[in-house]
């Protein structure tokens, strides 16, 4: 079996946990407690990925990614390389299409929290900002583990918008979804199968932590 | 150093306006029913609320004031406040709980076995009773060396003996540390008990006639004050 393309699928998987939990955390506390003009338009837009279907999610990011694009144009001038079809861009790509799993979890804990452990801080000399890393992070791990775990296995699944921005490139951009594709349409089911089965192992065992956690 | 309060808040039933000042080392009972505005007050003074119009300050210290667009957030107004019901950190164990804001470990140790929690430092809040958190609450507030003090209704939820003990802890305290202290409370014999000023309170409004009308359950759990009681109470009002 060439075990290449799932240890791609966790390598991604992993990277897109670390980095959307901590660009989300903030977002989420953002939403959790401030209020301001456009909070609304924000969200909606935080959680258009979610109803996009993902070729769509996955042209629009080609757009913006791509040599002419504006962030794939400054990549470009400063690096010399292109950013599509590379493993920057299905890392970028999975992140943005997983965030609203990352951000919708976090949001409810944060919501949670005894809004009097707060007021309680400030008291006690804390600004918004250390409150939040002090007493509103330790007191929401449940929400920000659940966070972690469908950010992981979202991006573990990722298939269309990856496909879009990084096309199928051995030991870059050629993940666990896209293999089992390739191999179905070469018609090699043994292959298939054999990642299907780990692939569908890992995430029945992350769905089972999360409804401990959720129990807890 | 003095608190001078002069404070008004639109409320949604009605509005708050107050104007009372508490000394250093002396210990102001907020009282009245509940519901009246009590806490809207303290919440006023802690920076956790802002008054529409107003003045807050601490000797020459200005924590607010409508009029010069000054509102001081809370932690920069370095106070204690404990709380109706004691809300700890419940990720954090009572020790780690007390020296919330304290970097002097020693003086944390002091007031936690001064209050008797020593024993209990690394136990997490929910591990232990309501007055041992209660407990603990206090030596939080204290170990910021607070320069004025906030109890809303901290000993309620407990038990009488614990109230009684726990009251006397306060009283002792006003004599050492000097400060100005703010006590609500909706118990007349609390009030009679520890303080050296009483403020009546009534629909966000001083109103003296309260202490001495006759009341029911609902009004604040206490019935026509004895007579005798009534007339320390005039003695010792100054609002």
């Amino acid at each position: 079996m060439d075990w290449l393309p799932l240890f791609l699928s966790l390598k991604l998987a992993l990277i897109c946990t670390v980095i959307l939990l901590v660009v989300a955390a903030p977002l989420a506390g953002l939403l959790a407690y401030s209020r301001f003009r456009g909070k609304s338009f924000l969200e909606a837009l935080f959680n258009l990925p979610m109803a996009l279907p993902p070729t769509v999610l996955g042209f629009y990011l080609l757009i913006f990614l791509g040599p002419r694009g504006a962030i794939g144009a400054l990549w470009e001038q400063w690096t010399g390389f292109p950013l599509v079809f590379s493993f920057l861009s299905i890392v970028i790509a999975s992140a943005v299409y997983s965030l609203p799993f990352a951000l919708m979890p976090m949001k409810t804990a944060f919501q949670k929290i005894d809004r009097r452990l707060l007021e309680s801080a400030y008291v006690l000399g804390l600004t918004p900002a250390s409150a939040f890393v002090r007493v509103v992070l330790p007191n929401s791990i449940n929400g920000i583990a659940t966070s972690a775990i469908l950010v992981f296995v979202h991006s573990m699944g990722a298939f269309g918008v990856l496909l879009m921005v990084g096309g199928s490139i051995p030991g870059e951009t050629r993940v666990a979804s896209i293999a089992i594709y390739e191999a179905v349409q070469s018609l090699d089911y043994a292959e298939a199968g054999r990642m299907s089965l780990i692939l569908l192992t890992i995430s029945y065992a992350f769905m089972l932590v999360m409804n401990r956690l959720s129990r807890s | 150093m003095a608190l001078d309060v002069k404070v008004k808040k639109r409320r949604h039933d009605f509005d708050v306006d107050v104007s009372f000042s508490c000394k250093g080392g002396e210990i102001l009972v907020l009282i009245g029913p509940s519901g009246a505005g009590k806490t809207t007050i303290v919440r006023l003074i802690a920076g956790l609320e802002k008054p529409d119009e107003g003045r807050i300050a601490w000797g020459d210290e200005i924590w607010a004031d409508s009029d010069k667009g000054i509102d001081q957030p809370p932690r920069k107004r370095r106070l204690g406040y404990v709380f109706q019901d004691y809300p700890l950190f419940p990720h954090l164990t009572l020790g780690a709980n007390a020296a919330f804001s304290s970097q002097d470990g020693a003086e944390v140790e002091r007031l936690m076995k001064r209050f008797g929690i020593y024993n209990l430092r690394d136990h997490k809040p929910d591990k232990v009773s309501g007055g041992e958190r209660q407990r603990c609450a206090i030596c939080q507030a204290l170990a910021r060396e607070p320069r004025v003090l906030l109890l809303d209704e901290p000993f309620s939820a407990l038990d009488v003996t614990t109230r009684r003990l726990l009251r006397d802890d306060i009283v002792e305290l006003k004599g050492k540390l000097g400060i100005p202290m703010i006590y609500v409370t909706h118990d007349i014999s609390e009030a009679l008990a520890i303080a050296d000023v009483i403020v009546p309170i009534v629909s966000g409004k001083i109103d003296r006639s309260w202490i001495e009308r006759p009341r029911n359950e609902q009004e604040g759990g206490e019935q026509a004050l004895h007579p005798k009681a009534a007339r320390k109470l005039r003695l010792s009002l100054v609002y």
